[in-house]
């Protein structure tokens, strides 16, 4: 837990670093919307190239995309021999039982294989050139019209915030209690349920208790230094929309009719 | 009044913090398909103390949290729908806990001691069913835009979400009692007790 790094953001100096969060953040989303569009091998072909320079253009090493697939390896193992031998359709090579090696079955896990691939780069992208900080930025941004629906906008800013400034605080303490848990001979992370609830209640009751102590400190600071609620009040982090910006999602439509085009 | 409106909204942050550090403690159970998650409980016992409505906002800041600092990263957002889904509506509903506060308190104030029992596992099931009931609508969601055509989606997404639901929803309901026993000022704010009459 002590190298654990919050976000995985990669610090740089690329155009992808520099572009609004909020541009990214909605490219990316879009992104993984239209890559269901793709159904044949070109237009797979194209999305690949796209991330690629994508990837290029961020000066990031390949190898950090390739260790964020890793973790849904298995999932994507699984997916991917279901949809080899439970489609059918065209040539079969072997047949066994139930299952079965078809030509269809083959191409389909093939293409699920780069949905999931390209999804993941995108995704892991995103995380690498945006700090998380800018990432709750574009968040509360993008939920700003929630407001005619009386959503609590600024609420919710505030407390993604105080919430992203507190999760290092509390997880340094949560490895404090833990380390003189296990000065004490606790096992984390082993035994069965029950043994796991009995070593997680001497951690949880003196988290709660500096939480709520912690909170109410911050509240009584707060309204010392003159807070008011959160309508009208100015920013110090002050997103930006450029040209680049516009320019990325003038990009992601037209991959969406070279997409809609190789159908 | 504004100075216990905004200690809500703290608290509430510093919960939606506290679940997701408590999210980066080694936890599994049997198959690693089956996870435990040990931020529901601060969540529930959140809920419970301050009711339904900041519970849910607290939740989503929490889900947003894990988006951010783990889902985009770790790769989990694999279809618009399930991504939307699973990390804001899944966590949100995990406040729904909190609309037993009211009985919750009285319960506590009274010491009707299997009446308070009863009610926090209550709110644990409310808690844990809600978050996974999101889980496995979002599962199935997944496995309709991945499976072959044909497979049972639905089947697969209860097996894992359900065994989730289960042993999430025996951990929350035991630490949530564990918690009343040690310390049942986690479920009465300051602020809040001042207000309940205990009955002589």
């Amino acid at each position: 837990m002590n190298k654990l790094i919050l976000g995985r953001y990669i610090p740089g100096d690329s155009i992808l670093h520099r572009m609004d969060p909020r541009a990214k953040l909605l490219a990316s989303f879009y992104y993984i919307g239209i890559i269901f569009l793709a159904r044949t091998w070109q237009a797979y072909a194209l999305l690949l190239v796209f991330t690629l320079v994508l990837i290029g253009i961020s000066k990031i090493k390949l190898d950090f995309f390739i260790k964020g697939v890793k973790p849904l390896l298995w999932l994507i193992l699984f997916t991917v021999l279901l949809q080899i031998f439970f489609t059918r359709g065209g040539h079969v090579y072997w047949q066994w039982g139930f299952l079965s090696l078809t030509q269809y079955g083959l191409i389909n896990g093939a293409y699920i294989f780069m949905r999931f691939v390209l999804i993941i780069f995108m995704s892991t992208l995103l995380t690498l050139t945006t700090p998380p900080l800018s990432l709750a930025d574009a968040i509360e941004s993008i939920l700003k019209p929630l407001k005619v629906v009386h959503f609590p906008v600024y609420e919710v800013a505030l407390m993604l915030s105080i919430a992203l400034r507190f999760v290092p605080t509390l997880m340094d303490e949560t490895t404090k209690i833990m380390d003189a848990q296990r000065a004490r001979g606790v096992d984390f992370g082993e035994g069965n349920l029950f043994q796991q609830m009995k070593a997680i209640v001497p951690i949880l009751i003196p988290l709660f208790v500096s939480s709520f102590n912690r909170a109410d400190d911050l509240a009584t600071a707060m309204e010392a230094r003159g807070y008011q609620g959160g309508e009208g009040r100015s920013k110090y982090r002050i997103l930006k929309w450029r040209t680049k910006d516009t320019v990325a999602f003038i990009l992601m439509g037209l991959l969406t009719i070279a997409l809609i085009f190789l159908r | 009044m504004q100075h216990q409106r905004l200690l809500i909204q703290i608290e509430g942050a510093i919960i939606a913090a506290f679940a997701m550090a408590l999210e980066y403690i080694p936890h599994t159970v049997g198959p690693s398909a089956i996870e435990v998650s040990f931020g529901i409980i601060p969540l529930v016992i959140y809920s419970l103390r301050r009711g339904a409505f900041p519970g849910m906002v607290s939740g989503l800041i929490w889900g947003i949290l894990d988006l951010i600092l783990r889902g985009l990263g770790n790769g989990s957002v694999l279809n618009v729908w399930q991504g939307l889904l699973e990390f804001t509506i899944a966590f949100m509903v995990v406040g729904l806990a909190g609309i037993l506060q009211h009985h919750l308190q009285t319960s506590i104030q009274h010491h009707t001691r299997v009446k308070t029992i009863i009610l926090l596992w209550i709110a644990g099931l409310i808690g844990t069913f809600t978050k996974y009931f999101c889980h496995f609508l979002a599962g199935a969601v997944y496995w309709g835009s991945y499976a072959p055509k044909g497979m049972n989606a639905w089947l697969y997404s209860l097996a894992v979400n359900g065994g989730s639901f289960l042993t999430s929803f025996i951990l929350t309901g035991a630490v949530l009692c564990i918690g009343l026993a040690m310390v049942p000022k986690l479920y009465l704010p300051k602020d809040m007790a001042l207000n309940i009459q205990p009955e002589k």
